[in-house]
């Protein structure tokens, strides 16, 4: 369970800019959270300080040890793969970086194959489409167990079609426990995707940004792609909308 | 094998042209052969004195050459103590931009003082002036590493030194061969320069001594010898980073 109580963060600069004001959450385990608001509301700021990636400026953010340790693993907008790696390189790289486990390694195949990548483990970034660079970034942040899998706006710079499958695969990958991920939080400027994850999707309003609503996305949680065509589905995202300005 | 034709096509005609151009405007003008001789004797002269020309070429270019590696391994080492203890970077980068500004023919003379006048001051000499480039290169391929790949190892909680070792020495591979193939020039220009302020060999003392005698065709077969050598050693840098680092290119930025 990770807490966060009355969080601010100010960025200071010539310019001094609150991005997020008073925000209070309460993330619980096997939960899928999305944040949703328009751009420049804090989301990204959010989600690193969730992540404790970077501190709040005040405020306060508790991580519960009570299931065990709490680590957590980001995907960002951009793959931001390295272009002199090949796909299995690339998701090795945590492994490198925290000091290097066989057995998690002995994973990578597994993890790959699981993210349709089975063929594309010696391909280079640039030989990749802009959906496999994402699949590679998102093998990378799964091979190191995270409890937490944190997203920010993971499939904004793809089409729709691909970020249709994308969600589709995340909610299969999250659903059937196949992998050490309790929490995943989700940023998203896109409603449709933030409802049909989520279990629960937060509003933030700009400027600074807090949190405006919060709503309990009560579909059935087998989801299939035809969920997004339900009339319950339309109605939550009509609400959710209408929250936003 | 056509379009490998076609892009080198030009390149293997135009000395061809230029050739038959010189020996063309040397006869019709009949300009004296010691202020230009004809392409013809430049290649007798060659042709007759290979043997020393091999022997000289072989002194510069071990002196460009040691110079060279020095500058590698030395601009190396100080681009990556740049990165990792910033004084090192305030304090000397001003005096390796001060090496640079210093013209190399009179930077030449001081070593020659210090180090005599043999192979090591002209190893030095070569190895001073190229260093700025191997540094400079490299410091911007070290910079350029995007904001996104920061964060990225930031929350994967790498450390400095892994920064360096995973992300930013591998980023600045094209810069680094980029930095190289600048200083590989430089490297040859300073043996050379310190060559012409004093020496009893190597491709420099050869043009000077055929100067003071006007004898130019002996002074263009030495050119060219120098010339062919740094592209040969330039080519061979090339295909080197083609080969072995072409994933490294930025080029290849996904
Ligand atoms: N590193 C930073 N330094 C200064 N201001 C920042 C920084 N990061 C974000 N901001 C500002 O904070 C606000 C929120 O940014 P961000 O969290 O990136 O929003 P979002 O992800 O919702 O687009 C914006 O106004 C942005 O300009
Ligand atoms: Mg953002």
């Amino acid at each position: 369970m990770i807490r966060l109580d009355d969080v601010t963060k100010v960025y200071y600069g010539e310019k001094s800019a609150t991005a997020l004001q008073g925000i209070t959450m309460e993330i619980a385990g096997n939960e899928f959270v999305s944040i949703v608001g328009p751009s420049g509301c804090g989301k990204s700021t959010l989600l690193k300080i969730i992540g404790g990636l970077i501190n709040p400026t005040s405020g306060s953010r508790t991580v519960s040890t009570d299931n065990g340790p709490s680590s957590f693993s980001f995907v960002f907008q951009d793959p931001i793969l390295m272009r002199w790696r090949t796909a299995r390189e690339n998701v090795r790289l945590p492994l490198e970086i925290q000091g290097c486990s066989l057995q998690k390694e002995a994973g990578i195949p597994e993890l790959l194959k699981k993210l349709g990548l089975d063929g594309f483990e010696d391909s280079y970034p640039s030989e990749l489409s802009g959906g496999m660079q994402q699949r590679v970034a998102i093998a990378r942040a799964l091979i190191s167990e995270p409890t937490t899998l944190l997203l920010d706006e993971p499939f904004a710079s793809l089409d729709e079609i691909t970020r249709e499958r994308l969600n589709d695969e995340l909610l299969q990958l999250w659903k059937n426990k196949e992998t050490t991920v309790k929490n995943v939080v989700f940023v998203t400027h896109n409603i449709d995707e933030a409802v049909f994850l989520s279990d629960r999707v937060i509003v933030l309003s700009g400027r600074p940004g807090e949190v405006k609503e919060e709503f309990t996305i009560d579909l059935p949680r087998e989801r299939t792609s035809d969920v997004r065509y339900s009339e319950h589905f339309n109605s939550l995202r009509r609400k959710i909308r209408a929250t936003i300005v | 094998m056509n379009t490998i034709l076609k892009q080198f096509l030009p390149a293997i005609i135009a000395p061809f042209v230029g050739i038959a151009l010189w020996a063309f405007i040397v006869r019709v003008f009949s300009i004296p052969s010691y202020l230009l001789p004809s392409p013809q004797s430049v290649l007798a002269s060659i042709s007759n004195s290979y043997p020393t020309l091999l022997y000289d070429a072989g002194i510069t270019f071990s002196e460009a050459l040691t110079g060279f590696a020095l500058c590698i391994v030395g601009g190396t080492l100080l681009s990556i103590s740049f990165q990792l203890w910033p004084i090192t970077r305030r304090t000397l980068y001003p005096y390796l931009v001060a090496t640079r500004i210093a013209p190399i023919i009179a930077v030449a003379p001081f070593l020659l003082l210090w180090l005599g006048n043999g192979f090591l001051a002209k190893a030095a000499t070569a190895a001073v002036v190229s260093t700025f480039f191997t540094v400079i290169n490299l410091m911007k391929g070290f910079d350029e590493v995007s904001g996104g790949a920061r964060e990225l190892m930031r929350s994967l909680s790498a450390t400095r030194f892994q920064v360096l070792l995973k992300l930013q020495i591998p980023n600045a591979v094209p810069y680094f061969f980029a930095g190289i193939k600048a200083a590989l020039a430089t490297s040859i220009a300073g043996a050379v320069a310190a060559e012409f302020v004093s020496s009893n060999a190597g491709l420099g003392h050869l043009i000077l001594t055929n100067y003071y005698y006007f004898r130019t065709a002996e002074m263009f077969g030495a050119l060219l010898v120098l010339i062919a050598g740094g592209v040969l050693i330039f080519g061979a840098i090339s295909l080197t980073e083609r080969v072995f680092f072409s994933h490294y290119s930025v080029r290849r930025e996904p």
